[in-house]
């Protein structure tokens, strides 16, 4: 009876492993195969094995990522965390009001942040002329540091979502409880919340490493060009007309993701591990 | 503590709404400038309304993400039940890691591993036109890269919600359908809703995976916007964003204060309502929309003609700014009057020659008319990608190119393209910035000059940095030499420290706002930023050691489907009226008699900007044009050639790349999280020792209290 159930809940999934297959594993064995083979289409290893060089990219792509997640998270969780303690009108409120930069182009969002940080920008015109100085006081756009400030405004947002839907679902007894039993709010906040919004956590890191890692015009742009990411690399393999070392580097890079997310969600808590 | 927090959300808003405000701010710019202010305009919003391309572009792109979020978010939170209530862990593992592709795949190779996938399909099946599946491909590959998200988003929370209590239902006499539906949909419904608003977030702003699917009749909006690229984004681009976002906050606004006036009370119900209100709302819209976007794909089938042009973004008068004309437009007229037949174009952009090469090489997408570099051309006649004719015979008006821009070396005998512009890069800079005794040499190497470190741009593609190198030190920029890239390589890293960056478009914005001195690029766009309002003083000249010239030229690829009719277009253009116009929208030299010679386009660009477009042709235009063109134009690569060239520009960017900071932070950050998962685990472990320990104790004094029992009573 119990097996019964399941199998019948189970196949709810079906359109999805249908469409998963048809849509997801079928062009993926077409990567697979660009990336063992050579441009003639024979089978070939020399792909894979040139991914050598393209070490110190993956290195520079991962630690972007990483510090770009981590400061998301670090900014992002006191954000839900304060909004899901907000009343449900304003809940709804703010968590629009986080989304909506998304809706607006994603360049011109970023010509716009240009536009105040670069050499001759806002930020620059507005201290030059406070403290009379002609050249430009703060250099930013063309560092990396300019890029994980990108790479944060753009995913907040996926970081804030998951987390806030998290902690917005705790039972509110929850607080009460722990407060009775003699926990400061900050307590409650690390032994209580912070323990039950773990998957929300691992969701929103995972949001957000994922497409720091493959962004290029974040990088293209703010970061002046003056270093490469794996995105800028894989894209220009692939309009040069090199799809194979394209397809091998993406699914190195993937293997890579995958093998992370693993990690992380051993470590996470003992029912997150199917989150991904 | 309310107190703190206020300020916190205060600042975060702040920093995430200034470059909003600047979006806006600009959208109102008198001048075409992005990074200066000028004065208050409302220009920028009459283009946009009179520019039909950017309202096509708007409404498939709201189409496709309504659709698109609609379906995985259906699809998606049924897999994230079902997915759940699979008890194999390694079943459950499969499925979640195959979810997850999409998501972990950078998108260019979701795109261009969709792309293949439906040339195969289309190979299959028999399909000739891709315009018909077009539409259905771009669906799938949205709600295929959206999928992931909402699963993400729902499964946490069916996970914590368990299943107590949809068997309770059951228990209750409740279907597991009805249980599902009744009990826990509602309860799962927030993260269900912003599953769907990631979705829908997310294909709005797609580009890379449209890029490659998107069939001729099907542009999105970001589509549009990055094909400007090659030359600027425009400021009605800025203005469309604005009206989204404002109508956005206005209907965020109101929602919001009507909700204030209804009871507090019965919450779940009013939230089950406005959902299904929006579901329904958007379902609706939906079939409006998609119903109009199906219009435009059934007129195709009937009596009108379709011709699929491909161009460069912002390389034809289409009729987006107010100033010029549509030659599209006049083309369709002309055309039914001489036929009697409609013809409709599909026009759509890209920004490089190496995407119109991937596109034309890898995809089933069908074009009738493409308009690629000197060098892009010789490369796809070598793949075989252009239709052959008479250019002659065919095209009665070619008789209007000027001789100079015949017989060139990639298409020696004419028959595979017709010219459309021509020009040629050099350096452009600051008046105030740079010294006129630095200009005097009128070389290349003022790109290398360390008094300007930090304020020299470079162009971020290896073809342009590499022949800045090249025309400096004398080099044949077409070498099939490995060693004489390498020796450029080094020119290119001596040069790096004294860059502000490596840029394309960005450098409208660097140049007219101060940001860079020395930047080299295009005559036609130096003009355009000379001309801009609020601009600094900007000066130009082309550099003694030599210059790239580039020539554009339409051609008919193989796959065409309406050859006679892509004759027709081309004829047109090489007609006064639409070269004219072209010419003045497009701001490039045009190599058609007619234009040159025209007063009202003399008139118009002004006897400074003539000067340089056209000044620079040799007297004796046949022959010697022939000569210098042909010694410093790109010429396509050999494969050998274009890994080595790609691995230096690689190379290049490694280079002294690093700042120290960044292995710091991000090693500590995952020393950090690594010593918090294993503290966690030791400390688990411990717990679970010690509860071991107590059982065992509590046993143990069970035991010796029986006993004792057992001893006092014999």
């Amino acid at each position: 009876m119990k097996n019964k159930k399941s199998l019948m809940s189970s196949i709810m999934a079906a359109p999805h492993i249908f469409w998963a297959v048809l849509f997801i594993v079928l062009p993926l064995i077409i990567v697979v195969f660009y990336a063992f083979t050579d441009a003639n289409g024979n089978f070939s290893f020399s792909n894979i094995a040139s991914l050598g060089d393209y070490a110190p990219i993956f290195g520079l792509s991962l630690e972007l990522a990483v510090i770009a997640t981590a400061i998301c998270l670090l900014i992002g969780y006191p954000l839900a965390y304060i909004i899901s303690k907000a009343s449900p009108k304003s809940q709804k409120f703010f968590m629009m009001l986080l989304m909506l930069p998304m809706w607006t182009n994603l360049l011109i969002r970023t010509y716009s942040i240009m536009a105040i940080l670069d050499d001759g920008g806002f930020l620059n015109s507005i201290f030059g002329a406070v403290f009379n100085v002609d050249e430009p006081l703060f250099h930013i756009v063309g560092t990396k540091g300019a890029v994980i400030f990108g790479m944060v405004y753009d995913f907040l947002p996926y970081m804030v979502l998951p987390i806030y839907t998290c902690i917005s679902k705790i039972d509110k007894h929850m607080w009460e409880a722990a407060s009775d039993l003699g926990c400061t709010p900050i307590q409650t906040l690390i032994k209580v919340i912070l323990p039950l919004s773990m998957s929300g956590i691992i969701s929103g890191v995972t949001m957000v490493l994922v497409p720091s890692i493959s962004t290029f015009y974040i990088s293209q742009k703010l970061g002046g060009g003056t270093f490469e990411v794996i995105g800028d690399t894989i894209e220009r393999q692939f309009v040069t007309g090199a799809l194979n070392v394209g397809a091998a580097i993406s699914l190195i890079m993937m293997i890579l993701i995958l093998i992370s997310i693993t990690v992380m969600n051993k470590f996470s808590d003992e029912d997150g591990g199917i989150i991904v | 503590m309310k107190y703190t927090s206020r300020i916190y959300l205060g600042i975060v808003f702040a920093i995430l709404y200034i470059p909003i405000l600047t979006l806006i701010l600009f959208s109102f710019n008198a001048s075409e400038s992005t990074a200066v202010f000028t004065g208050f305009s409302l220009k920028w919003y009459r283009d946009l309304f009179a520019n039909p391309d950017a309202f096509t572009a708007l409404r498939n792109t709201l189409v496709l993400a309504i659709l698109s979020a609609l379906l995985a978010t259906v699809i998606g939170t049924l897999a994230a039940e079902g997915i759940y209530k699979i008890r194999n862990k390694y079943i459950k593992t499969a499925i979640t890691s195959v979810t997850n592709v999409p998501m972990m795949n950078p998108d260019i190779v979701t795109g261009m591993s969709m792309m293949l996938f439906f040339a195969a399909v289309m190979a299959i099946f028999k399909i000739a036109d891709y315009n018909e599946i077009g539409f259905a491909a771009m669906l799938i590959a949205h709600t295929t890269f959206c999928l992931p998200y909402v699963i993400l988003s729902v499964l946490p929370r069916i996970n914590e919600l368990g299943d107590s209590l949809s068997e309770a239902a059951q228990d209750l006499g409740c279907t597991p359908l009805s249980a599902f539906l009744r009990v826990k949909l509602p309860n799962i419904l927030p993260s269900v809703l912003s599953g769907a608003v990631m979705a829908f977030t997310l294909s709005l702003d797609d580009f890379v995976i449209s890029y490659f699917i998107a069939p001729p009749n099907f542009q999105t909006l970001p589509l549009l916007i990055y094909s400007m690229t090659k030359k600027k984004v425009k400021p009605d681009m800025y203005a469309l964003s604005t009206i989204i976002v404002v109508t956005i906050f206005i209907l965020l606004l109101i929602s919001n204060l009507k909700s204030d006036k209804k009871d507090a009370g019965r919450k779940k119900k009013r939230i089950a309502a406005i959902a299904t209100a929006a579901v329904a709302v958007i379902a609706v819209v939906a079939i409006i929309f998609a119903s109009f976007a199906g219009s435009g794909i059934v007129a195709s089938n009937s009596d009108t003609v379709t011709l699929n042009v491909y161009n460069w973004g912002e390389y034809m008068a289409d009729g987006s700014d107010s100033e010029y004309g549509n030659v599209n437009a006049m083309f369709e007229e002309y055309y039914y009057e001489k036929y009697g037949k409609r013809i409709v174009i599909n026009y759509s952009t890209y920004a490089t020659n190496e995407d119109l090469f991937s596109k034309l090489n890898n995809s089933a997408v069908s074009y009738d008319i493409v308009i690629p570099s000197d060098y892009m051309i010789e490369k796809l006649i070598e793949e075989d990608l252009l239709l052959s004719f008479d250019v002659e015979a065919d095209i009665p008006n070619y008789v209007n190119i000027d001789d100079a821009f015949k017989n060139t070396y990639y298409d020696k005998d004419n028959v595979y393209s017709v010219p459309y512009t021509y020009g040629m890069m050099g350096i452009i800079y600051n008046k105030e910035m740079v010294d006129e005794t630095d200009l005097e040499e009128l070389s290349w190497g003022i790109l290398w000059n360390e008094k300007y470190a930090g304020k020299i741009l470079q162009f971020n593609n290896p073809r342009d940095a590499f022949a800045t190198a090249m025309y400096w030190k004398g080099l044949d920029v077409n070498s099939t030499d490995p060693e004489v890239w390498d020796e450029a390589l080094s020119l290119l890293v001596d040069q790096k420290p004294l860059l502000q960056g490596y840029v394309n478009d960005e450098i409208f914005d660097k140049m007219t706002s101060g940001s860079a001195a020395i930047a080299p690029y295009f005559v036609g766009d130096y003009i355009t930023m000379a001309e801009t309002e609020g601009a600094p003083d900007l000066g130009f000249y082309y550099p003694k050691e030599g210059v790239n010239y580039f020539i554009d030229a339409m051609c008919i690829p193989k796959s065409s489907k309406n050859p006679e009719a892509a004759k027709e277009y081309i004829n047109f253009m090489l007609s006064e009226a639409a070269a004219v116009e072209n010419a003045m929208y497009i701001g490039y030299a045009s190599p058609n008699k007619l234009v040159s010679e025209n007063e009202d386009y003399i008139d118009y660009m002004g006897e400074f900007a003539i000067d340089l477009l056209y000044d620079t042709m040799p007297d004796d235009v046949n022959k010697a044009y022939n000569e210098v063109y042909g010694t410093t134009c790109y010429k396509n690569f050999t494969p050998d050639i274009q890994t080595r060239v790609n691995t230096l520009w690689e190379n290049l960017k490694i280079t002294d790349s690093t700042e120290i900071w960044i292995h710091i932070v991000s090693v500590l950050i995952v020393v950090s999280v690594a010593g918090l998962a294993i503290y966690k685990t030791y400390i688990e472990k411990k717990r679970s020792r010690d509860y071991r320990m107590r059982d065992k104790e509590k046993k143990n004094a069970k035991s010796t209290v029986a006993s004792d029992k057992a001893l006092n009573n014999p």
